[in-house]
Protein backbone atom coordinates (compact mmCIF):
# COMPACT_ATOMS: atom_id res chain seq x y z
CA UNK A 1 0.00 0.00 0.00
CA UNK A 2 3.00 2.27 0.90
CA UNK A 3 4.27 1.71 -3.09
CA UNK A 4 0.69 3.11 -3.99
CA UNK A 5 1.31 6.51 -2.54
CA UNK A 6 4.61 6.89 -4.12
CA UNK A 7 3.01 6.14 -7.30
CA UNK A 8 1.91 8.04 -10.08
CA UNK A 9 -1.44 6.58 -9.95
CA UNK A 10 -2.19 8.93 -6.62
CA UNK A 11 -0.68 11.90 -7.87
CA UNK A 12 -2.95 11.98 -10.29
CA UNK A 13 -5.59 11.42 -7.85
CA UNK A 14 -4.50 14.05 -5.52
CA UNK A 15 -4.48 16.56 -8.82
CA UNK A 16 -7.77 15.31 -9.96
CA UNK A 17 -9.23 15.91 -5.81
CA UNK A 18 -7.77 19.39 -5.69
CA UNK A 19 -8.80 20.35 -9.03
CA UNK A 20 -12.27 19.02 -7.84
CA UNK A 21 -12.38 20.82 -4.60
CA UNK A 22 -11.86 24.09 -6.09
CA UNK A 23 -14.18 23.69 -8.58
CA UNK A 24 -16.63 23.23 -5.72
CA UNK A 25 -15.27 26.39 -3.58
CA UNK A 26 -15.88 28.44 -7.01
CA UNK A 27 -18.88 27.40 -7.17
CA UNK A 28 -19.80 28.13 -3.86
CA UNK A 29 -18.77 31.50 -4.45
CA UNK A 30 -20.49 32.35 -7.28
CA UNK A 31 -23.63 30.61 -5.92
CA UNK A 32 -26.08 29.51 -7.73
CA UNK A 33 -24.88 27.35 -10.46
CA UNK A 34 -24.71 23.57 -11.17
CA UNK A 35 -20.38 22.78 -11.33
CA UNK A 36 -19.91 21.66 -14.90
CA UNK A 37 -19.25 18.20 -14.72
CA UNK A 38 -22.50 17.39 -12.87
CA UNK A 39 -24.60 19.60 -15.39
CA UNK A 40 -23.25 17.47 -18.22
CA UNK A 41 -24.03 14.45 -16.50
CA UNK A 42 -27.68 15.90 -15.14
CA UNK A 43 -27.95 16.95 -18.88
CA UNK A 44 -27.47 13.46 -20.62
CA UNK A 45 -29.66 11.06 -18.08
CA UNK A 46 -31.93 13.91 -17.60
CA UNK A 47 -34.42 12.01 -20.36
CA UNK A 48 -33.81 8.90 -18.83
CA UNK A 49 -34.71 9.95 -15.46
CA UNK A 50 -37.90 11.67 -16.69
CA UNK A 51 -39.06 8.53 -18.36
CA UNK A 52 -38.68 6.71 -15.00
CA UNK A 53 -40.60 8.77 -13.25
CA UNK A 54 -43.21 8.87 -16.11
CA UNK A 55 -43.31 5.25 -15.50
CA UNK A 56 -43.23 4.80 -11.56
CA UNK A 57 -45.57 7.66 -11.28
CA UNK A 58 -47.76 5.70 -13.95
CA UNK A 59 -47.76 2.71 -11.81
CA UNK A 60 -48.51 4.18 -8.38
CA UNK A 61 -51.50 5.55 -10.15
CA UNK A 62 -52.36 2.28 -11.25
CA UNK A 63 -51.89 0.63 -7.66
CA UNK A 64 -53.42 3.54 -5.98
CA UNK A 65 -56.75 2.89 -8.17
CA UNK A 66 -56.95 -0.31 -7.14
CA UNK A 67 -55.27 -0.74 -3.78
CA UNK A 68 -56.01 2.91 -2.17
CA UNK A 69 -59.35 3.45 -3.41
CA UNK A 70 -61.36 3.55 0.36
CA UNK A 71 -57.80 5.12 1.53
CA UNK A 72 -58.65 7.84 -1.60
CA UNK A 73 -62.50 8.47 -0.77
CA UNK A 74 -61.93 9.41 2.70
CA UNK A 75 -58.91 11.52 1.74
CA UNK A 76 -61.53 13.32 -0.48
CA UNK A 77 -64.10 13.47 1.40
CA UNK A 78 -62.15 15.63 3.65
CA UNK A 79 -60.58 18.05 1.24
CA UNK A 80 -64.27 18.77 0.31
CA UNK A 81 -65.12 19.71 3.83
CA UNK A 82 -61.61 21.45 4.11
CA UNK A 83 -62.73 23.58 0.76
CA UNK A 84 -66.09 24.11 2.03
CA UNK A 85 -64.30 26.18 5.23
CA UNK A 86 -61.97 27.76 3.23
CA UNK A 87 -64.64 29.80 1.17
CA UNK A 88 -66.00 30.53 4.81
CA UNK A 89 -63.05 32.14 5.52
CA UNK A 90 -62.91 33.86 1.93
CA UNK A 91 -66.04 35.67 2.30
CA UNK A 92 -64.57 37.12 5.58
CA UNK A 93 -61.73 38.73 4.20
CA UNK A 94 -61.53 42.71 3.94
CA UNK A 95 -59.52 43.97 0.97
CA UNK A 96 -59.23 42.22 -2.43
CA UNK A 97 -55.43 42.27 -2.16
CA UNK A 98 -55.52 39.67 0.77
CA UNK A 99 -57.84 37.50 -0.74
CA UNK A 100 -56.55 34.17 -1.00
CA UNK A 101 -58.46 30.88 -2.64
CA UNK A 102 -57.01 27.63 -2.50
CA UNK A 103 -55.79 27.38 -6.24
CA UNK A 104 -57.05 25.42 -8.91
CA UNK A 105 -54.83 25.71 -11.65
CA UNK A 106 -52.23 28.17 -12.29
CA UNK A 107 -54.70 30.42 -14.85
CA UNK A 108 -56.41 31.72 -11.46
CA UNK A 109 -52.71 32.54 -9.95
CA UNK A 110 -52.25 34.67 -13.64
CA UNK A 111 -55.74 36.32 -13.08
CA UNK A 112 -54.57 37.75 -9.41
CA UNK A 113 -50.85 38.59 -10.51
CA UNK A 114 -51.00 39.30 -14.38
CA UNK A 115 -47.12 40.30 -14.15
CA UNK A 116 -45.78 36.61 -13.18
CA UNK A 117 -44.35 34.63 -16.06
CA UNK A 118 -44.09 31.24 -15.51
CA UNK A 119 -41.91 28.09 -16.89
CA UNK A 120 -43.60 24.49 -16.50
CA UNK A 121 -41.11 21.98 -15.15
CA UNK A 122 -41.33 18.26 -14.01
CA UNK A 123 -39.69 16.67 -10.77
CA UNK A 124 -36.90 14.22 -12.46
CA UNK A 125 -35.27 13.37 -9.79
CA UNK A 126 -35.37 13.71 -5.90
CA UNK A 127 -32.74 13.81 -3.30
CA UNK A 128 -33.11 10.78 -0.88
CA UNK A 129 -30.64 11.19 1.18
CA UNK A 130 -32.07 15.08 2.00
CA UNK A 131 -34.13 15.27 4.76
CA UNK A 132 -35.26 18.29 3.59
CA UNK A 133 -36.54 16.96 0.42
CA UNK A 134 -34.62 18.62 -2.18
CA UNK A 135 -35.28 17.78 -6.04
CA UNK A 136 -34.06 18.40 -9.74
CA UNK A 137 -36.38 19.56 -12.32
CA UNK A 138 -36.19 19.31 -16.15
CA UNK A 139 -35.79 22.96 -16.65
CA UNK A 140 -32.47 25.30 -16.77
CA UNK A 141 -30.82 28.32 -17.84
CA UNK A 142 -32.43 27.70 -22.07
CA UNK A 143 -35.75 27.80 -20.31
CA UNK A 144 -35.13 31.00 -18.90
CA UNK A 145 -34.46 29.62 -15.45
CA UNK A 146 -32.45 32.05 -13.01
CA UNK A 147 -31.15 31.23 -9.48
CA UNK A 148 -33.36 32.22 -6.80
CA UNK A 149 -36.77 31.90 -8.79
CA UNK A 150 -39.44 31.10 -6.97
CA UNK A 151 -41.32 27.41 -7.31
CA UNK A 152 -45.09 26.83 -7.04
CA UNK A 153 -47.24 24.31 -7.57
CA UNK A 154 -51.49 24.58 -8.10
CA UNK A 155 -51.27 24.14 -3.84
CA UNK A 156 -48.82 26.80 -3.15
CA UNK A 157 -45.34 27.40 -2.58
CA UNK A 158 -43.11 24.80 -3.26
CA UNK A 159 -39.69 26.97 -2.34
CA UNK A 160 -36.97 28.05 -4.72
CA UNK A 161 -34.16 27.17 -7.84
CA UNK A 162 -31.11 26.90 -5.71
CA UNK A 163 -28.93 25.86 -8.43
CA UNK A 164 -29.19 26.39 -12.45
CA UNK A 165 -27.86 23.87 -15.24
CA UNK A 166 -28.38 23.95 -18.34
CA UNK A 167 -31.32 21.91 -18.79
CA UNK A 168 -32.11 20.74 -15.21
CA UNK A 169 -32.17 22.85 -12.25
CA UNK A 170 -32.20 22.25 -8.37
CA UNK A 171 -34.95 22.93 -6.06
CA UNK A 172 -34.20 24.10 -2.54
CA UNK A 173 -37.47 23.43 -0.48
CA UNK A 174 -39.87 25.15 1.96
CA UNK A 175 -38.58 22.58 4.89
CA UNK A 176 -35.11 23.20 4.17
CA UNK A 177 -33.16 25.47 7.40
CA UNK A 178 -31.20 27.51 4.41
CA UNK A 179 -34.18 29.01 2.92
CA UNK A 180 -35.53 32.32 5.31
CA UNK A 181 -38.33 33.72 3.62
CA UNK A 182 -40.96 36.73 5.64
CA UNK A 183 -44.67 35.09 5.85
CA UNK A 184 -47.69 36.24 7.42
CA UNK A 185 -50.72 35.03 8.88
CA UNK A 186 -53.49 35.95 5.89
CA UNK A 187 -56.54 36.33 9.00
CA UNK A 188 -54.24 38.56 11.46
CA UNK A 189 -51.24 39.87 9.26
CA UNK A 190 -48.74 38.68 11.98
CA UNK A 191 -45.84 38.31 10.25
CA UNK A 192 -42.47 36.05 11.06
CA UNK A 193 -39.73 34.33 9.47
CA UNK A 194 -40.05 31.07 8.04
CA UNK A 195 -37.38 28.82 7.66
CA UNK A 196 -37.36 24.75 8.51
CA UNK A 197 -35.67 22.19 10.81
CA UNK A 198 -34.60 18.70 11.14
CA UNK A 199 -37.16 17.92 13.32
CA UNK A 200 -39.78 19.54 11.06
CA UNK A 201 -39.06 18.29 8.45
CA UNK A 202 -39.61 14.86 9.64
CA UNK A 203 -43.18 15.37 9.70
CA UNK A 204 -43.33 17.43 6.70
CA UNK A 205 -43.73 20.33 8.58
CA UNK A 206 -41.89 23.99 8.15
CA UNK A 207 -41.41 26.57 11.36
CA UNK A 208 -42.81 30.39 11.41
CA UNK A 209 -40.62 31.70 14.01
CA UNK A 210 -40.01 35.36 15.77
CA UNK A 211 -43.89 36.16 16.19
CA UNK A 212 -44.87 38.82 18.80
CA UNK A 213 -46.32 37.21 21.69
CA UNK A 214 -49.47 39.79 21.47
CA UNK A 215 -50.12 37.91 17.89
CA UNK A 216 -53.69 36.43 17.53
CA UNK A 217 -52.50 33.37 15.53
CA UNK A 218 -54.54 30.38 15.76
CA UNK A 219 -54.05 26.50 14.38
CA UNK A 220 -55.84 26.39 10.83
CA UNK A 221 -54.46 29.72 9.79
CA UNK A 222 -53.67 30.41 6.21
CA UNK A 223 -49.99 31.28 6.10
CA UNK A 224 -48.72 33.23 2.65
CA UNK A 225 -45.55 35.02 1.58
CA UNK A 226 -45.32 39.07 2.56
CA UNK A 227 -43.60 39.55 -0.52
CA UNK A 228 -40.30 40.20 1.61
CA UNK A 229 -36.68 38.42 -0.32
CA UNK A 230 -37.30 36.77 -3.94
CA UNK A 231 -40.81 35.57 -3.17
CA UNK A 232 -43.91 38.11 -4.37
CA UNK A 233 -46.74 38.58 -2.00
CA UNK A 234 -49.75 36.54 -1.36
CA UNK A 235 -48.16 32.96 -2.29
CA UNK A 236 -49.96 30.26 -0.58
CA UNK A 237 -47.33 28.25 1.72
CA UNK A 238 -49.81 26.03 4.74
CA UNK A 239 -51.84 26.16 7.21
CA UNK A 240 -50.86 26.33 11.26
CA UNK A 241 -50.87 23.19 12.60
CA UNK A 242 -49.82 23.98 16.33
CA UNK A 243 -48.62 27.21 18.24
CA UNK A 244 -45.16 26.51 20.84
CA UNK A 245 -42.64 29.13 22.70
CA UNK A 246 -39.23 29.90 21.59
CA UNK A 247 -37.02 28.36 24.42
CA UNK A 248 -34.65 31.59 25.18
CA UNK A 249 -36.41 34.51 23.76
CA UNK A 250 -39.89 35.74 24.79
CA UNK A 251 -41.57 34.93 20.87
CA UNK A 252 -43.25 32.39 19.86
CA UNK A 253 -43.52 30.22 17.31
CA UNK A 254 -45.50 28.21 15.16
CA UNK A 255 -45.30 24.76 12.82
CA UNK A 256 -46.78 25.28 9.54
CA UNK A 257 -47.99 22.25 7.03
CA UNK A 258 -47.64 23.27 3.93
CA UNK A 259 -50.13 22.75 1.50
CA UNK A 260 -47.85 20.58 -1.07
CA UNK A 261 -47.28 17.40 -0.41
CA UNK A 262 -43.26 17.07 -0.91
CA UNK A 263 -43.58 13.03 -1.20
CA UNK A 264 -46.02 12.98 -4.57
CA UNK A 265 -45.01 16.31 -6.57
CA UNK A 266 -45.12 15.36 -10.13
CA UNK A 267 -44.93 19.37 -11.78
CA UNK A 268 -44.29 22.47 -10.83
CA UNK A 269 -44.08 25.94 -12.01
CA UNK A 270 -41.40 28.12 -11.79
CA UNK A 271 -42.16 32.15 -11.35
CA UNK A 272 -39.64 34.04 -13.71
CA UNK A 273 -40.79 36.99 -13.54
CA UNK A 274 -42.62 39.10 -11.55
CA UNK A 275 -43.13 42.76 -9.96
CA UNK A 276 -40.82 43.19 -7.51
CA UNK A 277 -38.21 40.29 -8.01
CA UNK A 278 -35.00 40.97 -7.20
CA UNK A 279 -34.59 40.74 -3.06
CA UNK A 280 -32.78 39.49 -0.42
CA UNK A 281 -30.71 36.18 -0.76
CA UNK A 282 -33.25 33.97 0.65
CA UNK A 283 -30.01 31.99 2.77
CA UNK A 284 -28.52 35.55 3.91
CA UNK B 1 -13.28 -14.11 -29.60
CA UNK B 2 -15.59 -15.52 -27.11
CA UNK B 3 -13.96 -14.72 -24.27
CA UNK B 4 -13.67 -10.93 -25.19
CA UNK B 5 -17.58 -11.53 -25.23
CA UNK B 6 -18.26 -12.66 -22.00
CA UNK B 7 -16.13 -9.64 -20.60
CA UNK B 8 -17.88 -7.14 -22.37
CA UNK B 9 -21.24 -8.84 -20.58
CA UNK B 10 -19.78 -8.59 -17.87
CA UNK B 11 -19.03 -4.64 -18.23
CA UNK B 12 -22.44 -4.00 -19.83
CA UNK B 13 -24.46 -5.91 -16.53
CA UNK B 14 -21.86 -3.53 -14.54
CA UNK B 15 -22.85 -0.48 -16.44
CA UNK B 16 -26.55 -1.37 -16.17
CA UNK B 17 -25.92 -1.95 -12.66
CA UNK B 18 -24.77 1.58 -11.96
CA UNK B 19 -27.18 3.37 -14.74
CA UNK B 20 -30.30 1.69 -12.64
CA UNK B 21 -28.81 2.55 -9.29
CA UNK B 22 -28.19 6.25 -10.09
CA UNK B 23 -31.34 6.75 -12.44
CA UNK B 24 -34.33 4.33 -12.07
CA UNK B 25 -33.45 4.04 -8.24
CA UNK B 26 -32.13 7.08 -7.31
CA UNK B 27 -35.27 9.16 -6.45
CA UNK B 28 -36.38 9.03 -10.01
CA UNK B 29 -38.78 6.16 -9.95
CA UNK B 30 -38.58 3.58 -7.40
CA UNK B 31 -37.89 4.25 -3.42
CA UNK B 32 -36.20 1.42 -1.39
CA UNK B 33 -37.06 3.87 1.63
CA UNK B 34 -38.17 1.96 4.71
CA UNK B 35 -40.13 4.33 7.39
CA UNK B 36 -38.02 6.76 5.45
CA UNK B 37 -34.63 5.43 5.76
CA UNK B 38 -33.45 5.10 2.27
CA UNK B 39 -30.35 3.40 1.50
CA UNK B 40 -27.61 4.99 -1.21
CA UNK B 41 -27.95 2.31 -3.21
CA UNK B 42 -24.88 3.39 -5.66
CA UNK B 43 -22.56 3.14 -2.19
CA UNK B 44 -24.12 -0.55 -2.55
CA UNK B 45 -22.82 -1.01 -5.77
CA UNK B 46 -19.95 0.92 -5.79
CA UNK B 47 -17.52 -0.68 -2.66
CA UNK B 48 -18.02 -4.45 -3.51
CA UNK B 49 -17.08 -3.50 -7.01
CA UNK B 50 -14.01 -1.46 -5.40
CA UNK B 51 -13.02 -4.77 -3.45
CA UNK B 52 -12.58 -6.73 -6.77
CA UNK B 53 -11.22 -4.33 -8.96
CA UNK B 54 -7.98 -3.01 -9.01
CA UNK B 55 -7.39 1.00 -7.46
CA UNK B 56 -7.68 2.93 -11.10
CA UNK B 57 -10.74 1.34 -11.79
CA UNK B 58 -12.51 2.32 -8.55
CA UNK B 59 -11.22 5.74 -8.80
CA UNK B 60 -12.55 6.10 -12.49
CA UNK B 61 -15.88 4.51 -11.74
CA UNK B 62 -15.61 6.95 -8.64
CA UNK B 63 -15.59 9.87 -10.12
CA UNK B 64 -18.61 8.94 -12.56
CA UNK B 65 -20.87 7.85 -10.00
CA UNK B 66 -19.81 11.00 -7.82
CA UNK B 67 -20.66 13.39 -11.22
CA UNK B 68 -24.01 11.68 -11.48
CA UNK B 69 -24.79 12.05 -7.90
CA UNK B 70 -24.15 16.09 -7.99
CA UNK B 71 -26.02 15.97 -11.00
CA UNK B 72 -29.08 14.84 -8.68
CA UNK B 73 -28.22 16.06 -5.08
CA UNK B 74 -29.50 19.46 -3.59
CA UNK B 75 -26.59 21.60 -2.48
CA UNK B 76 -23.65 19.40 -3.13
CA UNK B 77 -20.80 21.71 -5.45
CA UNK B 78 -18.71 18.47 -6.58
CA UNK B 79 -19.08 16.73 -2.74
CA UNK B 80 -19.94 13.82 -3.91
CA UNK B 81 -17.05 13.70 -7.30
CA UNK B 82 -14.45 14.10 -4.23
CA UNK B 83 -16.21 12.24 -1.69
CA UNK B 84 -16.54 9.25 -3.90
CA UNK B 85 -13.25 9.39 -5.83
CA UNK B 86 -11.31 9.28 -2.10
CA UNK B 87 -13.36 6.57 -0.72
CA UNK B 88 -14.07 4.17 -3.53
CA UNK B 89 -10.03 4.45 -3.76
CA UNK B 90 -9.70 3.62 0.08
CA UNK B 91 -11.97 1.14 -0.25
CA UNK B 92 -9.92 -0.86 -3.21
CA UNK B 93 -7.01 0.16 -1.40
CA UNK B 94 -7.82 -1.33 2.00
CA UNK B 95 -9.33 -4.29 0.34
CA UNK B 96 -6.86 -5.54 -1.37
CA UNK B 97 -3.99 -4.59 1.43
CA UNK B 98 -5.73 -4.86 4.60
CA UNK B 99 -8.95 -6.58 4.56
CA UNK B 100 -9.49 -10.25 3.56
CA UNK B 101 -12.69 -10.42 0.36
CA UNK B 102 -14.82 -12.42 2.46
CA UNK B 103 -19.10 -11.08 2.84
CA UNK B 104 -18.02 -9.68 6.56
CA UNK B 105 -15.06 -8.06 5.44
CA UNK B 106 -16.73 -6.27 2.55
CA UNK B 107 -20.29 -5.65 4.61
CA UNK B 108 -18.00 -3.59 7.37
CA UNK B 109 -16.19 -2.16 5.06
CA UNK B 110 -19.23 -0.57 3.09
CA UNK B 111 -20.51 0.07 6.73
CA UNK B 112 -17.61 2.34 7.51
CA UNK B 113 -17.38 4.09 4.34
CA UNK B 114 -20.79 4.90 4.11
CA UNK B 115 -20.73 5.84 7.79
CA UNK B 116 -17.59 8.45 6.93
CA UNK B 117 -19.44 9.98 4.19
CA UNK B 118 -22.61 10.76 5.89
CA UNK B 119 -20.26 12.11 8.60
CA UNK B 120 -18.16 14.83 5.35
CA UNK B 121 -22.07 15.40 3.99
CA UNK B 122 -22.83 16.45 7.29
CA UNK B 123 -19.95 18.45 8.32
CA UNK B 124 -19.92 20.24 5.32
CA UNK B 125 -23.90 20.96 4.24
CA UNK B 126 -25.98 19.91 7.62
CA UNK B 127 -24.19 20.33 10.65
CA UNK B 128 -24.10 24.56 10.82
CA UNK B 129 -27.80 24.25 9.72
CA UNK B 130 -29.17 22.68 12.74
CA UNK B 131 -28.97 22.90 16.69
CA UNK B 132 -27.58 20.31 18.75
CA UNK B 133 -31.13 18.11 18.55
CA UNK B 134 -31.82 18.73 15.15
CA UNK B 135 -27.89 17.18 14.68
CA UNK B 136 -28.16 14.63 16.87
CA UNK B 137 -31.48 13.21 15.31
CA UNK B 138 -29.83 13.59 11.76
CA UNK B 139 -27.19 11.18 12.69
CA UNK B 140 -29.21 8.52 14.93
CA UNK B 141 -32.77 8.79 12.69
CA UNK B 142 -31.20 9.17 9.06
CA UNK B 143 -27.22 8.85 8.51
CA UNK B 144 -26.65 5.65 10.83
CA UNK B 145 -29.80 3.80 9.64
CA UNK B 146 -29.40 4.83 6.65
CA UNK B 147 -25.39 3.25 6.43
CA UNK B 148 -26.50 -0.04 7.82
CA UNK B 149 -29.76 -0.16 5.26
CA UNK B 150 -27.14 0.84 2.76
CA UNK B 151 -24.47 -1.68 3.86
CA UNK B 152 -27.01 -4.78 4.21
CA UNK B 153 -28.19 -4.09 0.99
CA UNK B 154 -24.34 -4.15 -0.74
CA UNK B 155 -24.77 -8.20 0.34
CA UNK B 156 -25.95 -9.31 -3.20
CA UNK B 157 -24.05 -7.25 -4.91
CA UNK B 158 -21.01 -8.84 -3.60
CA UNK B 159 -21.63 -12.43 -4.60
CA UNK B 160 -22.40 -10.20 -8.18
CA UNK B 161 -18.91 -8.85 -8.55
CA UNK B 162 -16.96 -12.03 -6.90
CA UNK B 163 -18.65 -14.37 -9.66
CA UNK B 164 -17.72 -11.55 -12.17
CA UNK B 165 -14.54 -11.55 -11.12
CA UNK B 166 -13.93 -15.39 -10.94
CA UNK B 167 -14.97 -15.57 -14.34
CA UNK B 168 -12.73 -13.15 -15.83
CA UNK B 169 -9.92 -14.97 -13.42
CA UNK B 170 -10.95 -18.41 -15.23
CA UNK B 171 -10.82 -16.99 -19.00
CA UNK B 172 -7.61 -15.55 -18.00
CA UNK B 173 -6.60 -19.28 -17.29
Amino acid sequence: MRFFFRSKQFKIILATVLAFLTIGVVCIILGGKISPHADLFSTISAPFRTAFTRISAGVEDFIANFAEGEEARLQNAELETEIASLREQLVDLEKAKKENEFYKNYLEIKDSHPDFKFAPATLISKDEKDPFKGFTVNAGSVDGIEPRDPVITEKGLVGYISEVGLTTSKVTTVLDPDITLGALDNRTSDSGVLYGSFENAKLGLTGLYNLSRSCNIAVGDFIVTSGEGIFPEGLLIGTVKSIGSEKYNTSIFAAIEPFCDFDSIRDVMIITNFEGQGGLDPNS
Amino acid sequence: MPKKQRHWGIFALTFFMFFLSLTLFGGSGISLAVSGVAPVLVLSILFPFCAFNDVTMSAVVGFLCGAMLDGTSANTYCFNTVALLVLTVTASLLAHSVFNRNLKASVILCLLLTIIYFIFNWLLFIAFSLNSSGNLKYFLQLALPSSLYTAVLSTPFYFIFKAFKEKIEKDKN
